[in-house]
């Protein structure tokens, strides 16, 4: 059984006031290194077989802590994991891309074309989605059966590496919420058949609540 | 809830009404452990899934449910009624349309193994994915399980207009049905979703659009020490 663990980054102020950050290079705020550091502790008795990036700062930053929990691990960093590429359009916040771009933002959010509108200079969904499945489906191709393999990355990146794996319909994955600094993993059973991914777990932010269940 | 997307209702004032529903897989039983297809076959807990259902408990000790629905079997009954331990406020309703799939003659029969002694069983389960109407001889399809949870699913909504937090106690089969219906994907989605015994899944109404639902959390085990089963 092979396990793809996909973690989304630590909190920024681009997250906590709500903007869309996509290729932006914005750092972790104070609580977002507080989550990477729950995130290390969390990971650090565990085994991996190999442990990728995205090259944002955001998401390097949040496998720091691991890094230096674990100095026998490294991580391999690309370009290919990146958030969605929202061009001119980086920094806004949702209510304002509704307001200034309200022909686009109906058309994205329209389930039968959503996934081929893109924002002026930025990717679609479905570029987006090719981009990172290339990744995903390359690393599950090149190692073991049973490999356990960490990545870090991006909320869209995280659901579009899910939903090509479990060949869901790129327009239905928003219906899964991915929360800063929390694990996710996606498995294989090769004995069962080829294109048998399944979702194991989705969205775990224990080590952020504490035995606290968070149901808010 | 298919017809629903969030274009349609997105824009409104936050919803006061916003509704959760926390969904858990029963504890072990003997067939789990030794791989079967247990469908309707009505086996108890072991002694771990009896462990399993009380670490669940105390996980859940804090949450207050608004009602608490289980699939009618007792290994599913037995994880609803160890959650409620001293809680005397709340009953446990059963409901049958909750069951996990009828595998007809296949009931409580060994999934390992079937491809070289049963093709036709083999071919059955990969059937199931991908051609939902395919049938277990006597039992049902995957078009069937998925209609009976769904006029559940909408019985539920219809019974809980109002903020409200509802625990379902089911199988895996019945659990990938209504997740699947819910999030409205479409019915050959729904194996893709792994469900492990007291694992813990959370959806949760859009904050702005009612009856458009998201996942928070699925198949959540921390209780049992481990964030997954094979850790």
């Amino acid at each position: 059984m092979t396990t793809i663990y996909l973690v989304r980054h630590g909190q920024t102020e681009g997250n906590a006031a709500g903007l869309a950050q996509g290729y932006s290079d914005v750092p972790l705020n104070e609580t977002g290194r507080a989550q990477a550091n729950l995130l290390g502790e969390r990971l650090k008795n565990r085994h991996f077989d190999a442990i990728y990036s995205s090259d944002s700062i955001r998401a390097l930053q949040t496998t720091e802590p691991l890094l230096k929990l674990r100095s026998d691990y490294s991580v391999e960093t690309t370009s290919e994991l990146r958030e969605k590429n929202y061009g001119d359009c980086e920094g806004y916040s949702w209510r304002q891309l509704r307001d200034e771009y309200p022909d686009v933002f109906a058309r994205i959010l329209d389930p039968a074309i959503g996934s081929d509108v893109r924002f002026p200079g930025g990717e679609t969904d479905r570029e987006h989605m090719k981009r990172v499945a290339k990744f995903t489906q390359r690393i599950a191709d090149n190692h073991d059966e049973d490999a356990e393999i960490l990545v870090f990355s991006h909320g869209g990146s995280i659901k579009a590496a899910a939903a090509y794996m479990c060949n869901f319909r790129l327009e239905d994955k928003w219906r899964l919420k991915t929360d800063n600094a929390s694990i996710s993993s996606i498995i294989s059973e090769p004995t069962w058949r080829d294109d048998g991914w399944q979702i194991e777990t989705w969205n775990d932010t224990l080590h952020l609540s504490l035995a606290q269940l968070n149901i808010t | 809830m298919n017809t629903l997307s969030l274009s349609n209702v997105l824009g409104t004032e936050p919803n006061p009404n916003r509704r959760t529903i926390i969904m858990v897989l029963h504890g072990e039983t003997q067939g789990n452990i030794d791989g079967k297809a247990q469908g309707h076959f009505d086996a108890p807990l072991t002694d771990k899934g009896v462990l399993q259902t009380q670490a669940l408990a105390q996980r859940l000790a804090d949450t207050e449910f608004s009602a608490v629905y289980s699939s009618d079997l007792q290994r599913a009954v037995h994880t609803a009624e160890a959650m409620l331990n001293n809680r005397s406020d709340i009953q446990v309703q059963r409901r049958p349309e909750l069951r996990e799939l009828n595998y007809g003659t296949y009931e409580n029969t060994p999934w390992s193994g079937h491809g070289d002694e049963d093709p036709t069983f083999f071919k059955l389960r990969i059937e199931w994915e991908t051609r939902p109407i395919a049938k277990y001889p006597c039992g049902e399809s995957a078009v069937d399980l998925w209609q009976r949870v769904g006029d559940f699913a909408h019985g539920l909504l219809a019974k809980h207009p109002e903020k409200s937090t509802i625990l379902v106690v089911a199988h895996g089969g019945s659990l990938q049905a209504l997740l699947a219906h819910f999030l409205a994907l479409r019915i050959t989605d729904q194996w893709r979703f792994s469900f492990d015994n007291t694992g813990i899944s959370i959806i949760k109404e859009h904050p702005l659009a009612p009856r458009v639902w998201q996942a928070k959390l699925f198949n959540d085990t921390s209780h049992l020490n481990g964030f997954n089963s094979h850790g």
